[in-house]
């Protein structure tokens, strides 16, 4: 993987402004394989002059940087009214440090070690810019979500689901073919902040159970599980 | 030389003070001479004057041994001193079982000033020992996954292999990433809770609602695993405190209730009020916990010797931190019986007016399965 050259004149839409060269190769190389051009600065100073080069869509910036703190980098983008989307990356994770990251204006806020997924999917939804409740019914091959009543069919077939199995299986559909963490899972349909280690058997009994309601006895597996990243809902593997 | 500056000003005090003494008498001695010569000037003093420098000759062969006692005095009343500054210095040097000698030390201020001292070397000692024993488990749960890891990675890439084999090995590494993750995510709590900053967070909250919370978490997993799931929460019980954290404190309890559960066992969940105290409780039906290793399951990173899966045995250390975030405590209710009880014993926010449901006393400590 290697970096855009930062002379390039492509239309960088995500900024990725991080010191650290191999969470920088592992953003740009994820984001780009999602379909983003990417721009990578590992400085505030190069970060100013990107912004005013490339005007990406969307920033992510890393509160650890060389030559001064990415809060006072954001404080001077709202400063000058940018409605830039920022997402803030830190390693610190203490609530006062959340609260300020938003205080000055991030509209989003990961810790680090963050799973690639679950940026992703941050990332697409700001840039999204509206939520995606428009799709009230979701489709996955013969698969039917209806979130409007909350109903499940395959085939034809109406699936009794328990309200969280209902709201696991939304959750990763709606993310269409993106794998969905556990952590994204605890964050998203649990509304648990910290996914204590313990969450795992919790999760991994609504996907099983999900399995069996929905993939039981038929030739199409939908739920699949990356091992280790988590899980997604596609058609394209069998 | 600072040992003895203190002694010597003693000593220095005892002298001043003697002398002024002497001299006090000398003029008196004097005074009366003088009046009596006054009043009587015919008669000859010269017996009387005697007598004055018999006195004085006295004081003067005396004050050597007057010296030498005020000597000896300063510097038995520094013993101690001098006692606890030695043990001081071994301790300091890193003899931790050194402790000041208070048996031949008379039971005033000094005793006193070296029981406390020797009471703080009992909590910087303890605290030692335990910082030790921290710091060997943590390297161990933090090198293991990262020895994992590492070998994992260098046998991937050592020869050529199918995508198939690398995405293998990739997703291994991730699901050791994640062990090591959790390690990290632990400690870094438990951090957090011994700071003590989390109480400005605190908010009035209800313990059915913790119940609830975790029983709708670990009901789904009970029933997939042939466990019945009971949950029993008096209403109206109050705790000050962060639902958060004493939800992921009775989550943990269940969890580790799941593990050492056998199918068709049961599991209860409950909240209720004693006394004064908001009680949270977790009891299971499984082989319960032997009775020397009550106490020892809350210490960091210990496991149960022979108990397979399972974190890295921080679970009930973070429990008790949370508990005694809250000004509560947790505890093994019955060690070495079957089915293990966890009680978390809370102040209860409010004085209990009037109970509903007022706490049952058919749930005797006994209870098992």
């Amino acid at each position: 993987m290697s970096l855009p050259s930062s002379s390039e004149s492509v239309a960088a839409n995500v900024l990725v402004v991080e010191d650290d060269r191999r969470v920088t190769d592992g953003l740009v190389c994820g984001l780009t394989e999602a379909g983003f051009s990417v721009r990578a600065e590992a400085s505030i100073k190069a970060a100013r002059e990107a912004i005013a080069e490339a005007k990406p869509r969307l920033v992510i910036l890393d509160l650890g940087l060389p030559d001064g703190n990415g809060l006072t980098f954001l404080r001077e983008l709202r400063r000058f009214g940018e409605s830039l989307p920022v997402i803030v990356l830190t390693a610190r994770d203490s609530v006062e440090d959340r609260v300020e990251g938003l205080d000055e204006g991030a509209d989003d806020y990961l810790v680090k070690p963050f799973s690639f997924p679950e940026l992703l999917a941050r990332v697409r939804a700001r840039l999204r810019n509206v939520r995606v409740s428009g799709t009230e019914i979701l489709r996955v091959a013969d698969l039917e979500i209806n979130r409007l009543n909350r109903s499940v069919k395959r085939a034809g077939v109406n699936i009794e689901l328990t309200s969280k199995e209902f709201d696991v299986l939304a959750f990763i559909a709606q993310s269409a073919g993106h794998p969905v963490s556990r952590d994204m899972l605890t964050r998203e349909v649990w509304k648990l902040n910290n996914r204590v280690a313990l969450m795992d058997n919790v999760i991994d009994v609504h996907i099983s159970r999900l399995r069996e309601k929905i993939d039981h006895g038929h030739e199409r597996k939908l739920i699949r599980t990356i091992r280790g990243v988590g899980f997604v809902l596609d058609a394209s593997e069998a | 030389m600072k040992k003895t500056s203190l002694q010597r000003r003693l000593f220095t005090y005892l002298v001043v003070i003697l002398v002024v003494f002497i001299l006090v008498q000398l003029g008196i001695y004097t005074w009366v001479e003088y009046r009596g010569w006054i009043e009587h000037p015919a008669e000859p003093f010269s017996v009387e004057l005697e007598e004055v420098e018999a006195a004085l000759v006295l004081n003067i062969v005396l004050l050597p041994v007057v010296l030498l006692l005020a000597w000896g005095a300063s510097h038995r009343m520094l013993d101690p001193v001098r006692s606890i500054a030695d043990t001081a210095q071994r301790i300091g040097d890193g003899d931790f079982d050194e402790r000041i000698d208070t048996n031949a030390m008379a039971d005033d201020e000094m005793h006193r000033l070296a029981d406390t001292i020797n009471a703080a070397f009992d909590r910087y000692d303890s605290a030692v020992q335990r910082l030790k024993r921290f710091v060997g488990d943590a390297s161990h749960q933090l090198r293991t996954p990262l020895a994992a890891i590492r070998t994992m990675g260098e046998v991937a890439a050592s020869r050529n292999r199918s995508a198939e084999e690398y995405r293998d090995a990739i997703s291994d590494m991730l699901q050791e990433l994640d062990r090591l993750r959790g390690v990290i995510e632990q400690l870094l709590a438990l951090s957090r809770l011994e700071h003590g900053a989390l109480r400005g967070r605190f908010r009035t909250i209800n313990a059915s609602d913790v119940v609830t919370g975790v029983a709708s978490l670990y009901s789904p997993v009970c029933e997939e695993n042939g466990i019945a799931f009971e949950q029993r929460a008096d209403a109206g019980l109050q705790v000050n405190g962060i639902r958060e954290l004493l939800t992921e404190m009775l989550a943990n309890l269940v969890d580790n209730a799941v593990r050492h559960t056998p199918r068709s066992g049961s599991i209860r969940v409950g909240a209720q009020r004693r006394d004064n105290a908001i009680v949270l409780f977790v009891q299971d039906s499984g082989p319960g916990i032997p009775a020397d290793m009550a106490e020892r399951i809350f210490e960091r990173f210990f496991q149960i010797p022979g108990s397979t899966g399972g974190g890295a045995g921080l679970g009930l250390a973070l429990s008790r931190e949370i508990a005694a975030l809250h000004g509560g405590t947790l505890t093994l209710i019955n060690p070495g019986q079957k089915g293990a009880l966890f009680e978390a014993r809370f102040p209860a926010y409010r004085p209990p007016a009037a109970p509903t449901g007022a706490a049952s006393p058919d749930r005797a400590r006994s209870s098992s399965s």
